[in-house]
C-alpha cells in the first residue's frame, strides 16, 4: 500500500489505529492506585467532610504519552517504507529490468529484489511491458523476450538467487541483441563493479534514450583477494571500493569444522581500496586453518578457502650441530629459508622419524651404519621427501645409500690458485622437473665446490638443477612413493653462494613440499579434480550439485569461478585445490552510461529506517510512561527500596556462597590471585622453603634478610622482604631464587612438593639447596638423596675454580658458609644446552656450608650466629651470596665473552708468577665452558659422594 | 512492632543517669498516707526512731509506759518520720500510640515509656513509690519498682479502653496522644483529678502527625479502629487537619489546667532530656496529696 511517498509493507496492521479511541477511553477510566498510609491522628479528621472527592483523572500528558506510544507502535508494525519513487523520469514504452546477480550482489540482494519489484511495478502501472534479464549466466536462463506480469516478475525474483560466480555482461549483451526486443527504457540494477563486457554494455546502453541505473556497490569490504603464508602466519589481502571512511574489518581463521582459530583486525585507510591483514598463527595451528572469513561475511568473495598447496609441510632438521657462531651453523640458512613456509622441528633422527614429518632435511652426514637407516628408508618409501646436502663426509664415505645415484668419492673444487676452472654459476632450472619456473639465480651466485655424481643412465633424468657447465647441482630419485633429493653442495655458503640467493628458498620449499603426496606442483600434474564443497553466493559451504563435471588439473590451474567450476574446494589425487571467488574480484565501474539517471545506494538506507524508528520511539515512550506511572503512584520509592533490598539479599547470598567459591579457587589457582602472589609478582624477592622447624624458619628468614641488606649496600640488586613458601601450596614461579635448607630430621618430600619443585626448575627457576652439615671431605650429606627423591635434577658437577660463580661479582676462591666446605655442586654446563632452558646457567646449587647461617642477622642487623671468630669467613659467605644472586639474576650475561677480557686481565695479574698457565687458561675460558668434574646425574652424584665418604672413612681408620 | 522492653529500660536508665539527682519535694506529710521511706528524723511513722525525755508540751498519751516504768524518768517514744509519695504512671496502650511515622523516630509509646521509666527510676531511688495506673502489681518503692512499673505498662494489651481509677490518692503521670474523642478524655481526666490532686500529662505526637506531608490520592488507615478512609486529594485537607491538630492540643491543655494539673508536649523526633527536665521541675514543686477540698 502506498500513501504518498510512504509504502506500507503490512497495511493491515494499520487497522489497529481504529482501536486507538478505545484505548484512549480505557486509559482515561482507570484512576491511579491510591497510596496507602497509616495515620493514628486520622481520628482528628473524623467529622470532616472531604472537600473534593472528584475522581482523580490521569493527567492529560500521561494520556498523550500513552496514546502516542500506541499509535507509534501500530504504525511501526505496519512497516512503513519511505519510497522515494522508482523513477522521476516519465516512463513511456517497454522497459527491460537488468539485474546483476553475481556474488557481489549477495549482501544487497533483498534490497535489489525490492527495488526491482518497485521498478517493475511502476512500469507495469503505466501500461507498458516489462522484461527481466539476469546478467549472471545460469543453467536455466530466462527467456529475455518474454513479457512478464508483475506477479511473474515477483515469482521469478523470488526463485532467483545470486550465483557464486561473477556476472557476464558480454553474454547478457549478446542475449539482448539476439532477442530483438524493442526497448524504450533500461533499468539496470548494477553491483557497481566492472565485469567481463561491462564496457560494451555501457556503450550499448548509451544508445538508449532512457536508462536508470541503481548502483548497489558493496559498501564495505567485499572480497578477500589473496591469502598467503607469511613469517608469522598468514597474510590476507582485502578489497573494497575506495571511499574516505576509515573502517576496521575483522577477519576470522576457521578450521574445517567451522571452529574459529584466530581473529585479526585490519584497518582500511581513508581512500584506500586495499588492505593487508596479518594473522599471527603458530604453524601448527596454521595447518588446521581451512578458510579465512570476513566476520559476518555475506558473500562468496568474503570467504577464502585454504587448500593443500597453502598448507605448510612439516620439515625435520636432523642432528643439528650447535655452533657458537650462528652464521656458521649448518642449518642456519635452511631454517631461515623454510621457517615461514614450513613447520620446523629439530632433533635426533629417530625422534624425528617418530613424528613422521613430510620432509627430512639432513646435512652433511654419512648414513652408513646408521641404526635407523631402515626406518628412514621405509619412511621415504611411504612418501617422505629426504633432502640431503653434500659435504666432505658424504663424499669420503663412497656410499650410495639413500642418495639419488652413486657419487664420486672426490669433490670437485672450482677456482682457487691451482685450478683452471672458474667457479660456475647456475643454469636455468630444468623445465619439466621439480624446480620448474623458479627464477634462475643471478650470474654472481657461484658454486666453488661440489660433489659429483657418477655418470649413469638415470643421471640425466634425475637431475633437477645444473651448473652452467652441465654438472648436476640437485639430483632427485623417486623411491617408492617418496623421493630422495640431494643438493650437491653444502647447506652453508662454504661451497657455494646458493644459500644467499632467493632461489634457495623456492628450491627448498618445492623440495619440502614434494613430501607425502603433495609433491605435484600446480600446473605440472594431470589427473582430474572434482568439487568437494562449493560456496554459494552468500559464502556458505554446501555440497556440490550432482551435475558438476570433474575438471582436469590443467583446466583447474586457469579456472575462474563459473557455472562449470563454481567457487569451492576441489579434490584430486594431488590433494585439494581451492577456487576462490574473491581472487577474481574486480574493480568498480569508473563511469556509468552518460545518459543514465544513477541512483546510489541511498535508496536502501531510507527503506530500512522507518519501521524500526517508529517501534523504538514507541518503546521509548512506554518506558517513560512506566517511570512516570511509578512516580505518580509513589511506587518508585518502594521499588527502589525493594531494589535495594534485593541488592542486599543478592550481596548476602553471594557472600554466603563465597566459601564455596574459595574452595573452587583452590582447585583452579587461576581464579584468585592471593596477596602474596601479587607481592611476589610486583617486587623481586627471594623465598625460602618453610620447614617443620620453627627456629630454622626464623634462621632462614634472618639469613635472607641479611643477604638482602648486603645486596642493598653493595649492589644494585634490591630485593624486597623474603617470602616463606610452602611447597605445593604457593606459586613458586614468581621467585627467581628459592632457598631450601631441610631440617636435620627432614622427611622425604611428598610427590606433590617434588612436582612443584620440578615444575619450578623446568620453568627456569633457581633452587639453592643447603644441607648445613658440611663435614670435612663430605660436601653434601647423603640424606639429601632421600629428601629430594624424584627431583628432576640435571647432571651435576662440582663448581670449577673458574666457573662464573667465582667471578660474577667478587672474585672468590671458595664458597664458605658458616661451615667451611667450599664445594658447591652445580648443573653440568654441557647438560643445559639440550633444550635451551636455563640459558646455560645452572638451575640447581647444592651445598652444605650453611651460608644462610652466616648471612643471618637479627632485626637490628647484628649477626645472628657466631662464626667462631672467623669474621672474614662471614664476609666470604656474603660475597658468595652476592655472586650467587648475580649468577641467578643475570643469566649467562656474566659469562659473556665481552666481559671476559677484563677478568682475564685480572687473572693475568694474579697469576703473573705462573706465566706458563695463563695462555692455556685463556683459551679454555673463551671457547669451551670449563668443567673440571665430569657430568653426573643425580644418582651418580650421590654414588660418587658415597664412595668419597667411604674412602674418607677408610683413610681415617688407617 | 512494639519497642522491646529491654531497650526501653536501657534507654530509661541512661536518661535517668543523665539527670541530676532529683529532689522531690514531699511537702507536708500527710497523716492519711504515710509511706515507708524514713526521713532519718523523728516524726510520724511506724518504725522506732528514739526515746526522749518527756516534755511538758507532749501529750501524756505519748508517754511510753513500758520504758518509763523501768525507771524514774518519763520517756516518750519517737518514731521515725516517714513521708513518701505514690506515683502512678500510665502510658496509652492503644495501637495508634504504639506507632511511628518513619523508622528514624521511636514509636510514641516507646518514647513515652522511656520517659516515664526514667522518672520512675529517679523517684524510686529516693524512696517514693511508683506503680502503674492499671491492674497489676501495687505501687512500691525501691529500685525494682520502676522496672516493675514499666513492665506492667508495657505488657498491657493493646486496647483503646481507659483505665479505671486508683483507690488511694497519688500523683499521676499519664502519657498519651489524646486522639480519643474529647468528651471521653475530659470525663476521665476530671475523675482522676478529683481523686488525685497532682497530675502531669505528657502529650506525645509523631512529627508526621504534626506536619501532614500528604498529597494526592491516599487511602488512610486508622490503626485504632482498623478502618480505612480514602481521600481523593489529601492536600486539600491539610489546612483543616493542622488546625484540628492544634485545636486538640489547646483543648487538652485547657482541660488539664482546669483540673490543676500540669501538661507538657513532646514530639518523638525531639530529644527526651528537656521533657525529663520539665518533669523534674514539676516533681520539685511542693505538693499535697490530700484530697482537694472543694
Amino acid at each position: 500500500m502506498n500513501l504518498g511517498p510512504i509504502f506500507f509493507a503490512q497495511p493491515l496492521a494499520l487497522l489497529g489505529l481504529i482501536a486507538l479511541p478505545i484505548i484512549l477511553w480505557l486509559l482515561r477510566a482507570t484512576p491511579p492506585e491510591p497510596k496507602r498510609v497509616t495515620l493514628p491522628s486520622l481520628a482528628l479528621l473524623d467529622g470532616e467532610k472531604q472537600i473534593e472527592e472528584t475522581p482523580d483523572k490521569t493527567p492529560w500528558w500521561i494520556l498523550a504519552l500513552r496514546f502516542s506510544a500506541a499509535a507509534l507502535a501500530i504504525i511501526g508494525f505496519s512497516q512503513p517504507i519511505l519510497n522515494p519513487g522508482t523513477s522521476q523520469s516519465s516512463i513511456t514504452g517497454n522497459a527491460l529490468v537488468l539485474i546483476d546477480n553475481g556474488w557481489e550482489s549477495a549482501s544487497n540482494w533483498e534490497d535489489i529484489k525490492k527495488t526491482a519489484i518497485a521498478a517493475a511495478d511502476s512500469v507495469y502501472e503505466s501500461g507498458s511491458e516489462v522484461y527481466l534479464a539476469f546478467s549472471s549466466p545460469s543453467s536455466n536462463e530466462v527467456n529475455i523476450s518474454e513479457s512478464l506480469s508483475i506477479d511473474a516478475v515477483r515469482k521469478r525474483l523470488q526463485s532467483t538467487s545470486p550465483s557464486s560466480w561473477q556476472v557476464d555482461h558480454q553474454h547478457t549483451l549478446d542475449k539482448i541483441k539476439q532477442s530483438n526486443l524493442k526497448i524504450d527504457k533500461v533499468i539496470w540494477l548494477s553491483d557497481g563493479l566492472s565485469h567481463k563486457g561491462t564496457d560494451a554494455l555501457i556503450k550499448n546502453l548509451e544508445t538508449h534514450q532512457n536508462v536508470d541505473v541503481y548502483n548497489f556497490a558493496p559498501k564495505s569490504v567485499y572480497a578477500i583477494s589473496n591469502a598467503q603464508t607469511s613469517a608469522n602466519g598468514a597474510q590476507i589481502t582485502l578489497k573494497r571500493i575506495e571511499n574516505e571512511n576509515i573502517i576496521d574489518v575483522r577477519l576470522v581463521a576457521e578450521s574445517d569444522k567451522g571452529l574459529s582459530l584466530a581473529t585479526t583486525t585490519v584497518q582500511f585507510e581513508s581512500n584506500a581500496n586495499q588492505a593487508v591483514a596479518e594473522f599471527s598463527i603458530p604453524s601448527t595451528i596454521l595447518n588446521q586453518v581451512a578458510r579465512f572469513r570476513v566476520l559476518g561475511s555475506q558473500s562468496a568473495g568474503q570467504v577464502w578457502l585454504w587448500d593443500d598447496t597453502s598448507l605448510m609441510p612439516s620439515v625435520a632438521l636432523v642432528d643439528p650441530e650447535k655452533s657458537d657462531q650462528p652464521l656458521l651453523e649448518e642449518f642456519y640458512y635452511v631454517r631461515k629459508a623454510l621457517s615461514p613456509y614450513a613447520q620446523m622441528m629439530e632433533g635426533e633422527l629417530d625422534n624425528m622419524l617418530n613424528r613422521s614429518p613430510d620432509a627430512i632435511i639432513m646435512g652433511d652426514r654419512s648414513l652408513l651404519e646408521n641404526p635407523y637407516i631402515e626406518h628412514l628408508e621405509d619412511w621415504v618409501r611411504d612418501g617422505g621427501a629426504l633432502i640431503r646436502f653434500a659435504g666432505p663426509k658424504i663424499s669420503t664415505n663412497n656410499e650410495h645409500v639413500l642418495t639419488p645415484g652413486p657419487l664420486r668419492p672426490a669433490t670437485r673444487a672450482l677456482g682457487g690458485a691451482m685450478a683452471w676452472e672458474k667457479p660456475q654459476s647456475i643454469a636455468d632450472f630444468i623445465n619439466d622437473k621439480g624446480f620448474a619456473n623458479i627464477k634462475t639465480p643471478a650470474e654472481t651466485i657461484l658454486v666453488k665446490k661440489q660433489i659429483l655424481a657418477q655418470p649413469t643412465q638415470q643421471l640425466n633424468s634425475n637431475t633437477w638443477a645444473r651448473l652452467k657447465d652441465g654438472t648436476p647441482l640437485v639430483t632427485a630419485r623417486q623411491m617408492g612413493r617418496g623421493i630422495v633429493i640431494l643438493f650437491h653442495v653444502t647447506a652453508t655458503p662454504e661451497w657455494s653462494d646458493l644459500p644467499y640467493d632467493g632461489a634457495f628458498i623456492e628450491m627448498l620449499r618445492r623440495a619440502a613440499a614434494s613430501g607425502n603426496g603433495n609433491r605435484a606442483e600446480q600446473g605440472t600434474s594431470d589427473g582430474q579434480l572434482s568439487a568437494l564443497r562449493v560456496l554459494d553466493a552468500y559464502g556458505k559451504l554446501t555440497a556440490p550439485s550432482g551435475d558438476l563435471e570433474p575438471v582436469s588439473a590443467d583446466e583447474m590451474a586457469t579456472a575462474i569461478p563459473s557455472i562449470k567450476t563454481p567457487a569451492g574446494l576441489y579434490i584430486g589425487a594431488q590433494g585439494s585445490r581451492a577456487l576462490n571467488a574473491g581472487k577474481f574480484a574486480t574493480e568498480k565501474i569508473q563511469s556509468f552510461p552518460i545518459n543514465a539517471v544513477v541512483f546510489n545506494d541511498a535508496l536502501s538506507q531510507v527503506r530500512r529506517g522507518l519501521a524500526g524508528g517508529f517501534l523504538m520511539a514507541a518503546l521509548g515512550l512506554l518506558v517513560l510512561d512506566l517511570l512516570v506511572s511509578l512516580l505518580v503512584s509513589g511506587r518508585l520509592r518502594r521499588l527502589s527500596k525493594t531494589a535495594g533490598f534485593a541488592a542486599v539479599l543478592f550481596a548476602s547470598f553471594s557472600f554466603i556462597s563465597e566459601p564455596r567459591a574459595i574452595a573452587q579457587s583452590t582447585q583452579s589457582e587461576n581464579l584468585a590471585i592471593s596477596n602474596k602472589q601479587k607481592e611476589a609478582a610486583l617486587k623481586m624477592r627471594f623465598a625460602y622453603v618453610e620447614t617443620a622447624d620453627v627456629t630454622l624458619n626464623h634462621q632462614l628468614l634472618a639469613g635472607l634478610n641479611g643477604l638482602n641488606n648486603e645486596l642493598f649496600r653493595r649492589t644494585s640488586v634490591e630485593p624486597a622482604e623474603p617470602h616463606s613458601i610452602k611447597l605445593g601450596v604457593d606459586d613458586l614461579d614468581l621467585y627467581p631464587m628459592i632457598y631450601y635448607a631441610p631440617e636435620r630430621n627432614a622427611q622425604p618430600l611428598p610427590p606433590v612438593q617434588i612436582e612443584a619443585l620440578n615444575s619450578y626448575l623446568r620453568n627456569g627457576g633457581s633452587l639453592v639447596i643447603d644441607t648445613r652439615d658440611a663435614a670435612p671431605g663430605q660436601p653434601v650429606s647423603l640424606r639429601l638423596k632421600d629428601i629430594i627423591k624424584g627431583l628432576d635434577v640435571p647432571p651435576l658437577q662440582p663448581t670449577a675454580k673458574d666457573h662464573v660463580l667465582t667471578r660474577s661479582f667478587y672474585l672468590l676462591n671458595g664458597f664458605p658458609g658458616r661451615l667451611a666446605s667450599s664445594q658447591v655442586w652445580i648443573e653440568s654446563p654441557n647438560s643445559t644446552d639440550e633444550n635451551g632452558k636455563g640459558d646455560r646457567v645452572s638451575r640447581v646449587y647444592i651445598g652444605a656450608s650453611d651460608w644462610i647461617g652466616a648471612w643471618a642477622v637479627d632485626d637490628k642487623n647484628r649477626p645472628f650466629n657466631s662464626m667462631d671468630g672467623q669474621e672474614t669467613q662471614r664476609e666470604m659467605a656474603y660475597r658468595f651470596g652476592i655472586n650467587l644472586v648475580m649468577c641467578i639474576l643475570t643469566g649467562n650475561y656474566k659469562e659473556d665473552q665481552v666481559h671476559l677480557p677484563a677478568l682475564l686481565d685480572r687473572l693475568d695479574q694474579e697469576r703473573s708468577d705462573k706465566p706458563d698457565s695463563v695462555s692455556r687458561q685463556r683459551e679454555r675460558s673463551i671457547f669451551t665452558p670449563p668443567s673440571n668434574g665430569e657430568a653426573q646425574n643425580l644418582d651418580d652424584f650421590f654414588e660418587s659422594m658415597r664412595r668419597q665418604r667411604d674412602e674418607q672413612e677408610s683413610g681415617d681408620q688407617q | 512492632m512494639k519497642t522491646p522492653v529491654s531497650k526501653i529500660l536501657a534507654d530509661a536508665k541512661a536518661l535517668s543517669n543523665g539527670m541530676s539527682n532529683l529532689q522531690i519535694n514531699t511537702g507536708t506529710p500527710s497523716p492519711i498516707h504515710a509511706g515507708a521511706a524514713g526521713r532519718r528524723r523523728a516524726g510520724q511513722g511506724e518504725d522506732f526512731w528514739q526515746y526522749r525525755h518527756y516534755n511538758t508540751e507532749d501529750s501524756t498519751s505519748r508517754i511510753d509506759w513500758r520504758k518509763s516504768g523501768r525507771g524514774d524518768q518519763l520517756y516518750v517514744r519517737d518514731t521515725e518520720l516517714e513521708t513518701s509519695r505514690t506515683f502512678l504512671f500510665w502510658s496509652d496502650p492503644s495501637p495508634g500510640f504504639d506507632w511511628r511515622g518513619s523508622p528514624d523516630t521511636p514509636t510514641k509509646a516507646g518514647r513515652a515509656l522511656t520517659i516515664l521509666a526514667a522518672i520512675a527510676f529517679q523517684i524510686g531511688k529516693v524512696g517514693n513509690r511508683c506503680g502503674a495506673l492499671a491492674d497489676g502489681r501495687p505501687a512500691n518503692s525501691g529500685t525494682k519498682a520502676a522496672q516493675n512499673m514499666t513492665e506492667d505498662l508495657w505488657r498491657l494489651d493493646a486496647t483503646t479502653q481507659l483505665p479505671s481509677l486508683n483507690k488511694n490518692p497519688a500523683s499521676i503521670l499519664i502519657a498519651s496522644d489524646f486522639y480519643r474523642p474529647l468528651g471521653e478524655i475530659s470525663d476521665w481526666i476530671e475523675q482522676l483529678a478529683s481523686k488525685n490532686k497532682n497530675g502531669f500529662v505528657l502529650m506525645i505526637n509523631d512529627p508526621i502527625e504534626a506536619s501532614y506531608p500528604y498529597e494526592g490520592r491516599i487511602r488512610f488507615r486508622n490503626p485504632n479502629h482498623n478502618s480505612d478512609r480514602l481521600i481523593g486529594r489529601a492536600e486539600n485537607l491539610k489546612e483543616v487537619y493542622l488546625q484540628k491538630f492544634q485545636q486538640r492540643r489547646e483543648d487538652i491543655k485547657k482541660l488539664v489546667h482546669s483540673v490543676g494539673w500540669e501538661i507538657a508536649f513532646h514530639q518523638t523526633d525531639a530529644p527526651a532530656e528537656p521533657i525529663c527536665h520539665e518533669l523534674a521541675i514539676w516533681l520539685k514543686r511542693p505538693s499535697n496529696e490530700a484530697k482537694r477540698t472543694a
